[in-house]
């Protein structure tokens, strides 16, 4: 399970509309004042670039950051399907090497970042070429069953043109069975700018608001009125790639779980099993795959064989899960605030308090030409302390402590919790949690 | 979900940094004092003097091992050491003790181990402290993240990958169950980025189960010392969590049992094998109820998806 | 993950530590820095044994202990290799059951307490009377000294004669030849010596100094050892006081300030500042590498352009050197051609007649690589592997052409006149075990020099034999060429295979 390594991201330098002081008309793009990104950089006293790219650098990775984190309800148990487009127009290269393998590696890092971030959910894969759809794998709760499916080579030849409509009712035949406590997801990765479909599309899209799925979509090449209609309608997301890592970025923001609107948030009690582990000397077979294996799990209904959780029992189908998989949705429920950024008036502290690096001082304050660089501090609102970029960016993307609150004694333990506000008022079941 | 043993390569060349947790809860140290034999006083200071001869020894091990010493106090925690300069150089001035014990001593180590003691002692000093309400637990969820943001900042400032990291608790509190979402996700990231988490445990019969859960997840070892084992803890300590990642492949080291986490219900605290989960705050019950007690959402019956009688 | 070259001078000081007797072994044990340096040179596993032992009076039974190693091959493998090595330096001892040598144990107990009186880690001048030493001045100055003497083997003019006992040392160590006149020429062994990096140099120098200090200038080899093992612990820019050294460490000071390892503003001064070349003695490579990650916010130490990385290659053979260093210009043009100088760079080639050039002088292609390794800009280690396979497969490629033939003396046995004659003298020879060569077709057999006095007299009973039976009558039933056998070269394409007389 490994986590895309941050040093292999791309940096592209951006125009962010934030450099340009442009007052944004409501006009066409081609209206605005043209962008120059050489302008973006400048040397300083000594002719060096470094200090406007670390600058730049800095900005890229709070960028990611700002996302929302008030505390709402979310799916926490997810459906979704997968569908990739494998028409002609996926063998472009403008996206290297082509949009097909790339395509398929970032797959694969997406599937193994869902499941990580969603233990509990279940995934499945749906491609679409010839004008027709067909399923790769059905909804399961393991990773390797899906990877392995796109690594196998006879299942990604690409052919003919994409049917979004029979991809879509696919799609959406399976996921009608699925529990209603449990979100309904497609993403769909559209590479061509046509579609074959064999009837009308809005009632398949009426028939999908219907059953409460959300589309989200990936555009490899321009945008699509009829994409744009359906994520509107279905509530997802529609994104065109600009470039590699924003491609990346674009599927990754779909892992985080989606908010669930409050007439959806009835809770259901979904019974689930908490198997205990067995070992054993001599092999037996497991009931999932038919293989010897010599450890394993009970399910707690029927108490046949399992391999590995998380996963529904193929016999009694009950979800199967132990205690820590629950545990890594939690950090969903309740996300650590924001930082903001400190400005130079009230920059008085000299390290960062999680790990001990020096901020810039007073004298680097400014770039030439006056552009104001920031403090490099950046402030938790409830605990008052500072903290350097890197541990901003660590406590939100991997994390999910503050280190400020948990190691400071000025809140209160109760206030620990202050992270929750309004919607989860009795949180001192949480603690007879696992205290056996 | 195994658990990740090693997925980064290690070499025999690379050098360590161990990140050494202490819980220094003064009035659990007591407790523990107080419960030995007659004869025996294992104090605080006692373990503080063992547990610098333990860094001592991790950094006689390679010259370019590194340790960061972190306390995890009553509402409190804090690094003893590195401490950033400023502070270190007027730690230096004051009172620097005589030539003797200089020249007697390796430098390095006597840097180290003179900052984790003046700091500490600053820290059982503060008064402020004094006052805090829960003294029964100590804030390791507060140590655990504050000692993966200092791994993740040397990681990332070491470009060639050479150095490799490592976490050491030393506990003797109780778990503060207010701390259990924080301590999982801590384990969880440390998991991540392959940090193995070992814990020294000395307490007469209770296992600490966040620490348990946090050595297994993460491919550590789990120690429990009962008081009187702990008369031995610097030879517990020497062989059982000194070696590093390296060396670790090619011993039997003590602490590799299965932990088995049966999951407790909410209302009743007893363990159940099959229990009903809410989909919207994840909390477990034993039995169908109207309404969630934690989220305070109603639950409403909706279509059940398999056809079998649910109950039990 | 390449892997960085650190056992080369490990190697030696173990070598050299191994072959000293018990009691020396236990008087060097005597002192906490010593051991500490001992300590720091054994396998991960050894280490790792002698810390439990450390604290444990009994000692434990050898079977308890192997117990506590993992059951693969690999693991019992690396501990055999480790009890090996501690045995043969002394540091267990074997009674009933296993324990670390008595002395060892109480100084390295002192070590990591802080306990015990032995001052053996260097004595600190006081606040009031110190003054601390600029660590660039140092640097610049210990660079000084030991290029000075690196730049005398290259041959560069810009050297000055080193002093006589630095000559004698390097003449020692088989680096440098003299040819009389006060004239030296380098030798192989030099040119390898230079390749090396400087961790390794230093030590086999240092080595080479104990060899002569031990038999010639009556030193005490353990007062030695322990001064050297002291510096490797010695902080950088804090002088020291020479009052707790020895009459023979004070004498060992003024030398090794020839070599750049100690600093002491007069001579005869009574504090002295170590260099980074002392501070750096024990601890492996770690000054290139502790440069890169900065943990307390004082400045680690600046590095000079020497220790770190400075070239790059590319897969073109083309070599870029980021470095003013007249010595390390030099050591480059041993094995490639330089084509360009900028101010801070210089471009090279690395072309088959230089690789040839080097491989002459008695280098190495495996000492080529390593230098390459060692030195090689943190920009290269990104890369998977760290030198291009293609060059690096290339220079062994060129040292293997000139091992394509090996040349051997033998005689040359042929013309035969019948078959079963040319089959019972080969089959006598092969008995004997001295055939080189032989051809069936053209009857012909080759014989080492030692054998063929033996299979002279074989053939000359023979033909006394057919003489005296009279069968054939044929006196040289051999034809023309019995005697003639002539040493000739075998298989050596420039020698044909006819005898030369």
């Amino acid at each position: 399970m490994s986590k895309p390594s941050s040093k292999s991201k791309e940096f592209f330098i951006d125009i962010d509309d934030e450099t340009q002081n442009v007052n944004q008309q409501s006009g066409y793009v081609w209206e605005e004042e043209y962008k120059r990104s050489w302008d973006v950089l400048q040397e300083d006293e000594d002719g060096s670039l470094k200090r406007s790219i670390d600058h730049l650098q800095n900005r890229l990775k709070r960028k990611r950051l700002l996302r929302d984190t008030s505390t709402i309800r979310r799916g926490i148990i997810r459906n979704m399907f997968l569908i990739i487009d494998l028409s002609e127009a996926m063998m472009e290269k403008d996206l290297r090497p082509s949009r097909l393998d790339l395509t398929l590696s970032y797959a694969e890092q997406f599937i193994l970042e869902f499941f990580d971030q969603n233990p509990i959910s279940q995934l499945g894969i749906i491609v679409s070429k010839g004008g027709v759809a067909e399923r790769l794998t059905g909804l399961s709760g393991n990773p390797m069953d899906n990877i392995i499916a796109l690594k196998n080579k006879k299942n990604i030849d690409v052919d003919g043109e994409p049917s979004l409509q029979n991809s879509l009712e696919l799609a959406r035949s399976s996921l009608i069975h699925t529990p209603t406590h449990g979100s309904r997801e497609i993403l769909l990765i559209m590479g061509s700018l046509t579609s074959c479909d064999p009837g009308d599309i809005y009632e398949s899209i009426e028939d999908l608001v219907k059953d409460n799925v959300r589309v989200s979509i990936v555009g490899l090449s321009a945008e699509v009125q009829i994409c744009k209609y359906i994520c509107k309608r279905t509530k997802g997301t529609y994104g065109v790639v600009l470039n590699e890592a924003h491609f990346k970025d674009l599927l990754f923001e779909i892992i985080p779980p989606p908010p669930v609107s409050v007439a959806q948030s009835n809770s259901k009690l979904v019974m689930m099993g908490f198997p205990s582990s067995v070992n054993q000397s001599s092999p037996y077979l497991c009931a999932c795959h038919n293989k010897p294996v010599t450890s394993g799990y009970t399910c707690a209904r029927c108490n046949s064989n399992i391999c590995d959780i998380p996963t529904e029992c193929p016999i009694c189908e009950l979800t199967l899960v132990s205690s820590p998989h629950l545990a890594r949705s939690y950090h969903h429920l309740f996300p650590v605030e924001n930082y903001t950024e400190v400005p130079w008036n009230s920059a008085t502290t000299t390290h960062c308090f999680a790990c001990q690096i020096s901020f810039p001082s007073l004298s680097e304050r400014t770039l030439p030409k006056n552009l104001e660089t920031s403090s490099g501090r950046y402030n938790c609102q409830k605990c008052n302390q500072h903290f350097c970029i890197d541990c901003d960016v660590f406590v939100h993307e991997a994390i999910h402590n503050c280190p400020g609150c948990l190691a400071t004694s000025q809140n209160n333990l109760k206030s620990l919790m202050g992270q929750v506000n309004g919607n989860f008022e009795n949180y001192e079941n949480y603690e007879k949690m696992n205290l056996s | 979900m195994s658990s990740i043993k090693d997925s980064v390569t290690v070499n025999e060349d690379d050098a360590n940094l161990l990140v050494l947790i202490i819980d220094t809860n003064q009035m659990n140290w007591t407790k523990v004092a107080n419960k030995q034999a007659m004869g025996n006083c294992l104090t605080l200071q006692q373990i503080l003097r063992q547990l610098l001869a333990f860094i001592n020894a991790h950094l006689a091990l390679k010259h370019d091992n590194e340790v960061a010493v972190i306390a995890s106090h009553i509402g409190v925690s804090k690094f003893l050491y590195p401490i950033p300069t400023t502070r270190q150089k007027t730690r230096r001035s004051h009172g620097d003790s005589d030539q003797s014990s200089n020249s007697n001593m390796y430098q390095r180590f006597r840097v180290i181990d003179d900052q984790v003691t003046s700091n500490m002692k600053a820290l059982f000093e503060n008064e402020a402290l004094k006052s805090c309400p829960d003294k029964v637990s100590s804030m390791m969820a507060g140590a655990l993240s504050l000692a993966l943001c200092y791994i993740n900042r040397i990681t990332k400032s070491d470009e060639i990958g050479h150095i490799k990291s490592r976490i050491l608790i030393i506990s003797v509190s109780p778990d503060s169950p207010y701390q259990y979402i924080s301590i999982m996700n801590c384990i969880f990231s440390a998991q991540k980025l392959g940090i193995p988490i070992d814990v020294c445990k000395i307490s007469e019969s209770d296992n600490s189960v966040f620490l348990q859960q946090a050595s297994h997840i993460t491919g550590g070892r789990y120690l429990r010392l009962s008081i009187d084992q702990s008369r031995g803890f610097l030879h517990f300590l020497m062989k059982t969590f000194l070696p590093d990642r390296f060396v670790r492949r090619h011993l039997c080291l003590p602490g590799d049992e299965k932990v088995d986490f049966g999951a407790a219900c909410f209302c009743h605290k007893k363990t159940i094998n099959i229990g009903y989960v809410c989909s919207v705050c994840l909390s477990i019950y034993c039995q169908q109820l109207e309404e969630c007690s934690t989220c305070r959402s109603k639950v409403t019956n909706g279509v059940k998806r398999s056809k079998t009688n649910e109950s039990l | 993950m390449p892997t960085r070259i650190v056992s080369h001078f490990k190697t030696n000081i173990y070598d050299y530590l191994e072959a000293l007797p018990k009691t020396t072994l236990e008087k060097l044990y005597e002192e906490p820095a010593t051991c500490l340096a001992i300590f720091r040179l054994l396998p991960s596993i050894a280490r790792q044994l002698v810390m439990s032992l450390l604290f444990d009076k009994e000692g434990i039974s050898k079977n308890d202990l192997i117990k506590w190693i993992k059951n693969d091959k690999e693991s019992l493998d690396k501990f055999d290799e480790a009890f090996d090595k501690l045995t043969k330096l002394q540091m267990i001892e074997q009674n009933e059951k296993l324990t670390l040598n008595e002395s060892f144990r109480y100084s390295f107990q002192d070590c990591l307490t802080g306990c015990g009186s032995r001052q053996s880690f260097g004595i600190p001048l006081e606040k009031h009377k110190s003054k601390p030493l600029d660590i660039s001045l140092l640097d610049q100055y210990a660079i000084e000294k030991w290029e000075n003497i690196l730049h005398f083997m290259v041959g560069t003019e810009k050297s000055n004669v080193p002093s006589a006992s630095v000559l004698e040392v390097v003449t020692k160590a088989n680096l440098m030849r003299d040819i009389g006149g006060g004239k030296y020429e380098i030798t192989n062994k030099g040119f390898q010596f230079l390749l090396q990096d400087v961790n390794t140099q230093v030590w086999a120098i240092l080595i080479q100094y104990l060899d002569i200090a031990g038999v010639m200038l009556n030193m005490n080899v353990v007062e030695v050892l322990n001064f050297f093992f002291m510096l490797g612990s010695l902080e950088l820019g804090q002088d020291y006081s020479v009052e707790g050294l020895t009459p023979t460490q004070r004498q060992l000071l003024d030398d090794l300030e020839n070599y750049g390892l100690a600093y002491r503003r007069k001579k005869g001064s009574t504090r002295y500042y170590p260099t980074r070349l002392a501070t750096t003695l024990t601890s492996g490579n770690a000054a290139t590498v502790s440069s890169n990650v900065n943990i307390d916010n004082t400045d680690a130490g600046e590095d000079s352009a020497t220790e770190q990385g400075f070239i790059i290659i590319e897969t073109n053979y083309k070599l870029y050197a980021y470095t003013k260093s007249q010595l390390q210009i030099s050591v480059l043009n041993l094995f490639s051609e330089l084509q360009f100088r900028f101010s801070n760079m210089v471009t090279a080639t690395i072309t088959r007649d230089s690789v040839r050039n080097a491989l002459k002088k008695g280098i190495t292609a495996q000492q080529i690589i390593s230098y390459l390794t060692a030195h090689s800009h943190p920009q290269m280690k990104k890369r998977p592997s760290l030198l291009p396979s293609t060059v690096k497969d290339q220079i062994q490629l060129w040292e293997m052409e000139r091992n394509r033939l090996v040349v051997q003396e033998c005689y040359l046995y042929k013309d035969f006149k019948t078959w079963s004659d040319y089959e019972m003298i080969l089959k006598h020879a092969t008995k004997l075990g001295v055939v080189v060569w032989s051809n069936e077709s053209k009857k012909m057999f080759g014989v080492t020099e030692a054998g063929h006095e033996h299979v002279r007299a074989f053939i000359k009973k023979k033909m006394a034999q057919r003489k005296s039976n009279g069968t054939g009558g044929n006196d040289n039933f051999m034809g023309n060429g019995v005697n003639r056998s002539t040493p000739i070269g075998y298989g050596d394409s420039s020698n044909s295979g006819t005898p030369a007389r």
